[in-house]
């Protein structure tokens, strides 16, 4: 083996990862980057927290420890970046002698989808730009500037979208927006698939009469109007933090996927390997978590992910109806909410714009990803 | 089928009577008092006292509840908005033939697109039409309803061109000057990019499921049979693929349309349409008890309704489907 061979971007195109290479190499060139034009940044992140420890009296909030986070996730991220592609060269190349396990074979399918790869792509970048808010957007997203010289600015150099009616930097208001959209994302769809697949595991092992009660009261839940009830939770509770959103949200949308893993439930107990399993004398949860439940996770994973571009939808158009996330905080539906008026002024029209972009943006990513994971988990589909 | 409708009927009565239940008990867990809109700090004990009196707030929650049902199922009355002062009953039915109005128009623009755009895009599968049409119909499907009406406001009513109106029903100032003819045009000029806002969200969805559907009938027997026998593709499409691939997507109709009734939550906020996603926004900003209560039974009404329907659009189209 060369020393080329061994030189981590180099070394993949020589073995045809092209793909796998430039990824490395320019996630690796963008944390490093970072770290050097902002090391202000990085030193004023460590500077603060050392003073912090040392019981200096400073203020300490959740903006230094935002900071201190992105500050940690840098040099970290590049270095593992760094570990992993060198010890991925260290390994020979994928022998095709022998069959290959089914995850394997599932990235093999996943890789070949050209859309679905972008999907992955879009939602990684995303995470990663939300972790990144500090480094990225120029300017605090809830800072004022001068309220009648820097009210409603044209795009520049300085205020990339231009500033909104609360002299506000409208680019950094759209990058730190991206983090509410994933959490939300993210939180309400691992509450409600936990929530969803619990109750409908319960339903589909015990079937005949408990299962006949609880599916009766998924349909009354599903006869909720969905929309409505939220705002009218959120409207009552008069409390619109984050979190309450997100539980309610995450309440509010269990249903599908308790359907869901019932049916697979009700099919996969008529299976021979479960009858041969209960027939051994297996106990309850043992029978649910390793004969039923590893068996129904594709479907689950797959409702998930594209759970989570509705889900984003949701908590944008709440937040659009001055329901979701308030500001100063920014959200993508509450910029847009904020500047829908610039929509016919000449300079700020793609303010409102961008920001809804960004909602399109992630949420496409969410479904390509999630069409894409079908498409490659199914193995009725597989070829 | 006639006991059937009549079955799942009888079935929506405790479903909205749970939905109603429970929408009741929650307005009584959040805090603060529904009648903390009408009294103020300062006020004399005894005027506060009337005024939960008149609201029949003075009685126990159950007493209050059981009222409330009977009001409700026997009498149909829905009692006082407590912000509009006017029956709750009369506010919804002034804007319930609104959201009809736009919800049904929506429903045609979907129905029409989605299915035309799906059976282009099989029809023409793996051609840079086909793709144009999936990427379009995701990127469409991923669009939150509020940022395609704003997209329309700027292309159609404003920013760019001005062809439409971005606001209201009809022209508020010289709607009542004008001739008959002029009044409908108003009409069409003002549901014109709400309808079209509401219907192509659901048509994107629509399109997705009509591919799907017509790629897996194209695949049978019988269409081989169709194309040997020397039938033009457009026969064969039409006649033969369409007609089997189309049953799942009628399903589909019923099961939107409380879709396209929560989706013009958001549209006639947007575009000042006076309809039921209005009142339901506003009584939410103003805490609004009994508008609340009546519009989530209206909701569910729809839900509950949208899935009747589905069932039996399938039983019609299918003949396979036997209800029971």
């Amino acid at each position: 083996m060369g020393f080329v061979e061994k030189i981590p971007p180099l070394g993949h195109f020589k073995r045809g990862e092209k793909g796998k290479g430039l990824l490395i190499s320019t996630l690796c060139l963008i944390f490093i980057s970072f770290m050097i034009f902002k090391s202000h940044l990085m030193v004023e992140a460590v500077e603060k927290t050392l003073a912090k420890i040392q019981g200096e009296e400073i203020p300490y909030g959740s903006t230094e420890i935002d900071l201190l986070i992105s500050t940690l996730f840098l040099p970290l991220a590049a270095l593992g970046l760094m570990l992993y592609s060198f010890i991925s060269l260290r390994k020979p190349v994928a022998n095709t002698n022998y069959a290959e396990g089914p995850w394997v074979t599932v990235w093999r399918k996943f890789k070949k989808n050209r859309l679905a790869m972008t999907g992955g792509l879009i939602i990684l970048s995303l995470y990663i730009i939300a972790i990144l808010c500090p480094y990225i957007a120029p300017h605090d997203p809830t800072e004022q500037f001068d309220r009648v010289y820097d009210q409603l600015l044209p795009p520049s150099t300085k205020h990339l979208l231009g500033t909104d009616e609360f002299s506000r930097d409208a680019f950094s208001r759209i990058i730190y927006g991206s983090r509410i959209s994933l959490l939300v994302g993210l939180l309400a769809v691992a509450i409600a698939v936990s929530l969803g697949t619990l109750y409908g595991a319960i339903s589909g092992y015990f079937g005949g009469w408990i299962d006949n009660l609880m599916m009766r009261f998924v349909d009354i839940m599903l006869a909720f109007p969905t929309l409505i009830l939220i705002i009218t939770v959120i409207a009552l509770w008069q409390n619109q933090s984050i979190w309450i959103i997100i539980s309610v949200i995450g309440l509010m949308s269990w249903m599908g996927v308790a359907r869901l893993v019932r049916g697979q439930f009700l099919v996969l107990k008529e299976r021979e390997y479960f009858i041969a399993a209960k027939a051994l004398g297996a106990s309850g949860p043992r029978l649910i978590f390793k004969h039923l439940l590893p068996n129904a996770m594709t479907p689950i994973i797959v409702s998930a992910t594209l759970r989570v571009g509705t889900t984003i939808l949701l908590e944008a158009s709440l937040s659009f109806l001055s329901l979701g996330v308030q500001p100063p905080e920014p959200s993508w539906g509450n910029i847009v909410f904020d500047t829908k008026g610039q929509i016919f002024s000449d300079t700020l029209w793609c303010m409102p714009l961008a920001a809804g972009l960004a909602i399109v943006i992630t949420v496409t990513g969410y479904n390509l990803l999630g069409d894409g994971l079908r498409d490659a988990l199914d193995p009725r589909l597989r070829k | 089928m006639l006991s059937f409708i009549l079955r799942r009927l009888l079935i929506a009565i405790p479903i909205l009577f749970g939905l109603l239940t429970v929408n009741f008990f929650l307005i009584r867990l959040a805090p603060g008092d529904p009648a903390d809109l009408y009294i103020d700090k300062d006020m004399d004990a005894e005027v506060k006292a009337n005024i939960m009196k008149s609201m029949g707030l003075d009685q126990p929650v159950h007493i209050q509840y059981t009222r409330y049902l009977k009001n409700v199922f026997i009498d149909f009355d829905f009692g006082l908005s407590y912000t509009k002062k006017a029956p709750v009953k009369d506010l919804i039915l002034e804007a319930v033939p609104n959201t009809i109005q736009l919800s049904l128009l929506a429903l045609g623009i979907q129905i029409f697109l989605g299915i035309m755009i799906g059976i282009f895009s099989a029809a023409k599968q793996s051609t840079w039409i086909d793709g144009t049409a999936r990427v379009g119909s995701l990127f469409f499907y991923s669009m939150p309803s509020f940022y395609l009406a704003l997209v329309f406001i700027f292309i159609f009513a404003g920013g760019v061109f001005y062809i439409f109106p971005s606001s209201g029903m009809v022209n508020p100032v010289t709607y009542e000057s004008m001739s008959f003819g002029e009044k409908i045009w108003d009409r069409i000029v003002h549901i014109f990019l709400p309808a079209i806002t509401l219907g192509i969200g659901g048509a994107a969805g629509m399109s997705r499921y009509m591919r799907g559907e017509l790629l897996e009938v194209i695949r049978q027997d019988y269409i081989r049979t169709a194309r040997a026998k020397g039938l033009t593709e457009t026969a064969v499409l039409f006649k033969h693929a369409v007609k089997n691939a189309i049953i799942p997507i009628i399903t589909l109709i019923g099961l939107s349309l409380p879709v396209l009734f929560s989706g013009s939550v958001i549209i006639e906020s947007v575009f000042a349409w006076p309809g039921m996603g209005r009142l339901a926004v506003e009584a939410a900003f103003q805490r609004d008890y009994p508008m609340f209560l009546a519009i989530n039974l209206i909701f569910g009404t729809v839900v509950i309704m949208g899935s009747l329907i589905a069932d039996i659009l399938y039983a019609v189209a299918d003949p396979k489907v036997r209800l029971s």
